[in-house]
């Protein structure tokens, strides 16, 4: 591929630059990627019709209020940021009803200041994702909270062209996997491709881990007041994986979704899409990384 | 770790990840004794003679994990005294083309071993053709595995990706046709080069060694040792306040001497015609040592006053 003399603003690596969300990823007004007018039909949701989720984007890309100035330089409005994937953005589930809205909600009655929240979740994204836009949210948003939501599975990678188009792959074996067509988008299939012949569990291991180092090392250069949820990485987990298990939520959002534990039905449990959290997931996620913001950084408390 | 080689193992122990007990296999594995060792192979030799080192001069002993030291389980048998060097980079800090002796990391512990009085074993983990996925997927474990007191990180050009597959082996791609593989991967070269480059790109390629100098870097923090390192980043110069400036040596093992002995293959290259040979080593060994002289000038001292306040 041919050498750049600057970096590219896909890495936020320029000065101001906020990196752009991928422009490839599929969504519309009211519908977005699993949570497909199609899927819909075959199985409608109890609580959601199809007027009921707008996915609105600030124009950068990102389901959350434009990264306004004025804001960031506020210093009394509270500015959570949240960095994840699908379950961050919140597929299949209207703005009010997930999980970083609703932080910011409670944050707010918290700290009597007005929060604002940025949603930097987008579907597909992985751990790559999270530590490529860690650097350009902190020097370009200075977040008051900072909410890291590692994907359940490490497989989500991201890749890029010499045009800066930015590629989200999932990975192989997943039931609700999209499918690229070879014919009407050959590079995204090339790269699809590629992803598949190159992945295994070591790797997403590596990967995983790697991301998670590099962000912990950033939010405590920066003394930054920073939580995580993230999943279990396999084999001999003593002193060489030196996860830092204060900073970690104790539960994951996938845990508030497992129908028979709480007695609840599908309809509350799950998104539009029956694929993703839905309604009492996303409340009670909430609620586990309020409590652990207020453990640990709560009445001079520090991590 | 007492497993044989040339059992049948498993990608779990081929393979351990971040493990505190464990330390990889490589893909060389097998412990054994060689004279002739990848770009260093007898046919270039009889082609190209090296004036200085002939066919018997280098021997190349690895460990059964497929490592240029001794064998990770004799670390427990150390007693106190001793001071442990770990060197993890690429060809050059694995040296090859060289004796051992001659190596930087092997001077580096000498060095150590004269300014404090105490025996110094040098732990060489490094491998021809790695990536820094490798330094990075390596180093936790041979901190948590072999505690060692001082570490040498050399990384390699940022091109270069490490691809771990599920049976454990992996290989790396860099620019060009380059492919650092096993025998155990062998079939898998051409698949992997070709996917390889489809995701190859320069910005991902910068951000990825500076992430994993910054993970490596919080690993060694974490572990309390004195470290130094060669590394280039090519990043706007805000991105260097994550980096410990300082710990790091400026100059390439390529560039040190060049003028004084570009015109002496046998000072400045390898056996192998390719690698560094003595003078850029010797150079490279003095400018670390004196590195860690001057970053850690209070360790070293007390260091040296244990000893001899031990050996009245």
């Amino acid at each position: 591929m041919a050498e750049r003399a600057m970096p590219s603003k896909v890495y936020g690596l320029r000065h101001y630059v906020f990196p752009r969300a991928p422009e490839r990823l599929d969504i519309a007004k009211r519908w977005c990627l699993t949570d497909s007018r199609k899927a819909y039909r075959r199985r409608p949701h109890p609580l959601f019709g199809r007027w009921s989720i707008k996915y609105t984007l600030n124009h950068l890309g990102y389901r959350c209020a434009e990264f306004d100035q004025d804001i960031i330089a506020d210093p009394s409005c509270f500015k959570l940021v949240v960095i994840g994937g699908s379950e961050t953005f919140g597929v299949g589930l209207p703005a009010d009803k997930l999980y970083v809205n609703l932080l910011a909600t409670r944050l707010e009655h918290f700290t009597g200041k007005k929060v604002i929240a940025w949603n930097i979740g987008l579907p597909m994204a992985g751990s790559s994702f999270i530590s490529r836009m860690l650097y350009p949210i902190i020097e370009l948003l200075s977040p008051d909270f900072l909410f890291l939501n590692f994907p359940a599975h490490s497989g989500y990678r991201e890749y890029f062209n010499d045009d800066e188009e930015i590629f989200f792959c999932e990975p192989g074996g997943l039931a609700q996997r999209r499918t690229i067509s070879r014919f009407w988008d050959p590079e995204a299939s090339r790269v699809d491709r590629a992803h598949l012949s190159l992945e295994s569990d070591f790797n997403n291991t590596v990967s995983f881990y790697n991301d998670y180092c590099y962000c912990e090392f950033l939010c405590d250069y920066h003394g930054i007041d920073w939580l995580y949820s993230a999943p279990d990485i396999g084999g001999d987990t003593a002193a060489a994986v030196s996860f830092t298990p204060r900073k970690r939520v104790a539960s994951r959002i996938h845990q508030f979704m497992q129908a028979g534990v709480y007695g609840e039905s599908d309809e509350d449990l799950l998104a539009r899409d029956f694929i993703h959290p839905g309604i009492l997931p996303n409340q009670r996620f909430a609620d586990a990384v309020l409590d652990a913001y207020v453990a640990g950084y709560s009445s001079g408390g520090r991590l | 770790m007492t497993v044989p080689a040339s059992e049948q193992l498993s990608p779990a122990e081929l393979m351990p990840l971040f493990s505190s007990v464990a330390i990889p296999y490589t893909g060389h594995r097998g412990a054994r004794k060689c004279k002739w060792f990848g770009s260093d192979s007898e046919r270039h030799y009889l082609k190209n003679p090296h004036p200085k080192f002939g066919p018997d001069d280098i021997e190349y002993s690895f460990n059964r994990h497929g490592y240029r030291c001794i064998e990770f389980d004799t670390r427990d048998t150390f007693d106190k005294d001793h001071l442990h060097l770990l060197t993890l980079g690429e060809s050059h800090a694995l040296g090859m083309g060289l004796p051992e002796e001659l190596t930087y990391g092997y001077l580096v512990a000498q060095k150590i071993q004269a300014h404090t009085g105490r025996p110094v074993q040098h732990w060489n983990l490094s491998q021809g053709g790695i990536s820094a996925e490798y330094i990075a997927r390596i180093l936790p474990t041979a901190l948590a595995v072999l505690q060692p007191d001082f570490v040498i990180l050399n990384f390699p050009n940022k091109h270069r990706r490490e691809y771990i597959f599920d049976d454990g082996n992996y290989l790396t791609c860099g620019d060009g046709d380059q492919v650092a593989g096993s025998v155990y991967t062998v079939d898998r070269h051409e698949a992997v080069k070709k996917a390889h480059f489809e995701h190859a790109h320069e910005d991902s390629n910068t951000f990825n060694q500076w992430k994993l100098f910054i993970v490596c870097q919080r690993h060694l923090l974490a572990h309390k040792v004195m470290w130094a390192a060669q590394a280039g980043f090519g990043l706007p110069q805000r991105f260097n306040q994550y980096i410990a400036m300082q710990n790091l040596s400026p100059t390439r093992i390529m560039a040190i001497g060049k003028e004084a002995y570009e015109d002496n293959p046998g000072m400045w290259l390898a056996r192998d015609g390719k690698h560094a040979g003595v003078a850029p080593h010797a150079g490279l060994a003095d400018n670390i040592y004196q590195l860690f002289v001057r970053e850690y000038t209070q360790e070293l001292e007390q260091l040296a006053a244990s000893q001899s306040q031990r050996t009245g």
